[in-house]
């Protein structure tokens, strides 16, 4: 499993906010997130200032991998998405190519089935903006020097 | 790996502290979570057993760096050190930017040391990568307890390499920043370095 760094340019960044915005119009779900399997959040929709991001994103693809183990010991390759109800809220979580995760939280009055269906569509169109950015030239000079803060 | 955002001038990044169970690895990340103001981390989340072992991983997300204009995030991550845990550790694993191997300084348990330092090349070699192509240094911890053993030992069974190693004592908090500054150091130099050879 060969891994790589990703570098999405302002444009890029933009399309894939597009994508889910897009997602939360279609099917009023309440935030819409895509990461990568590493935990990497790679664009937010719908969330609120309090939400923790990046803990969301961390255990999000630690239950994926779970699940990921869990269907290869029941002869499955794979499950491609993974669905916790609860009372006010349920979290979808759909695989988007090999490599990314789309997470999305939502109450009564988003449906589930418009939602697995509208990922779907979703996950597709992010990951045709991802993969243009995997071929980009790479970006301007950094400086060398950093601070710590 | 690292992702790098200029929508949002936010560089992403992993760390993780590997090592053999009960060397310390959350010790570090409670100390860090404790000492940062909420400005600079975000929640520590700890998968744990009921005695407090590691069952999946701990996470605690820092943002101690800027590089030109953009802010770099780290993620902390720990494995769970128990050797039956290795598939949840190979998971930790994907897409590490860089790494502390927290070693157990006490003479008992260097056997454990060893192993834990072979089964972390073996778990790099799953995602094809090296322990040389990563940023990778050493901490020696329980510094304090009277069966540690002197530090060219450790060096002599786990540095092989010559990378930057701390002594520490995690539960005291000593040396704990000291080798964060460390690794955040070395990774954003990293990440530079590939930013400036156009590999990023």
């Amino acid at each position: 499993m060969e891994q790589h760094h990703l570098v999405f340019s302002e444009e890029d960044a933009a399309l894939l906010d597009l994508c889910l915005n897009r997602f939360v119009e279609d099917t009023g779900v309440s935030v819409a997130l895509l990461m990568g399997r590493d935990g990497h959040l790679l664009s937010k929709q719908g969330v609120e200032k309090s939400l923790p991001i990046d803990s969301l994103c961390a255990l999000a693809v630690g239950a994926f991998a779970s699940s990921e183990a869990l269907a290869r010991l029941v002869g499955e390759d794979s499950f491609n998405s993974i669905y916790h109800q609860g009372v006010r809220c349920n979290v979808y979580i759909a695989l988007a190519g090999e490599a990314y995760l789309l997470l999305a939280l939502f109450n009564y009055r988003a449906s589930a089935p418009l939602v697995r269906l509208q990922a779907k569509v979703c996950a597709e169109a992010a990951l045709t903006v991802i993969n243009r950015a995997e071929m980009h030239a790479p970006p301007s000079r950094t400086e060398e020097t950093f601070t710590l803060q | 790996m690292a992702t790098v955002n200029h929508g949002t001038k936010e560089i992403q990044t992993k760390l993780v502290y590997y090592g053999p169970g009960m060397c310390g690895k959350t010790s570090n990340l409670q100390h860090i979570h404790l000492q940062l103001g909420t400005d600079k981390r975000g929640e520590m989340v700890s998968l744990a057993t009921p005695g407090e072992r590691t069952l999946y991983f701990d996470f605690l997300p820092i943002s101690l760096a800027q590089i030109k204009g953009y802010t770099v995030k780290f993620s902390l991550y720990t494995v769970p050190g128990q050797v039956y845990y290795n598939a949840t550790r190979k998971l930790v694993l994907r897409g590490a930017d860089g790494l502390v191997f927290v070693a157990d300084s006490q003479w008992e348990v260097m056997e454990e040391n060893l192993a834990s330092f072979q089964n972390l090349e073996e778990n790099l070699e799953e995602y094809h990568t090296r322990l040389d192509d990563l940023p990778c240094i050493l901490q020696y911890n329980k510094r304090d307890l009277p069966n540690a053993a002197p530090v060219w030992y450790l060096d002599y069974l786990l540095n092989a390499r010559g990378v930057p190693a701390f002594e520490a004592t995690a539960i005291a908090g000593t040396g704990v920043f000291e080798t964060l500054h460390a690794l955040c150091r070395y990774v954003v130099r990293d990440l530079t370095h590939r930013l400036d050879s156009g590999a990023l």
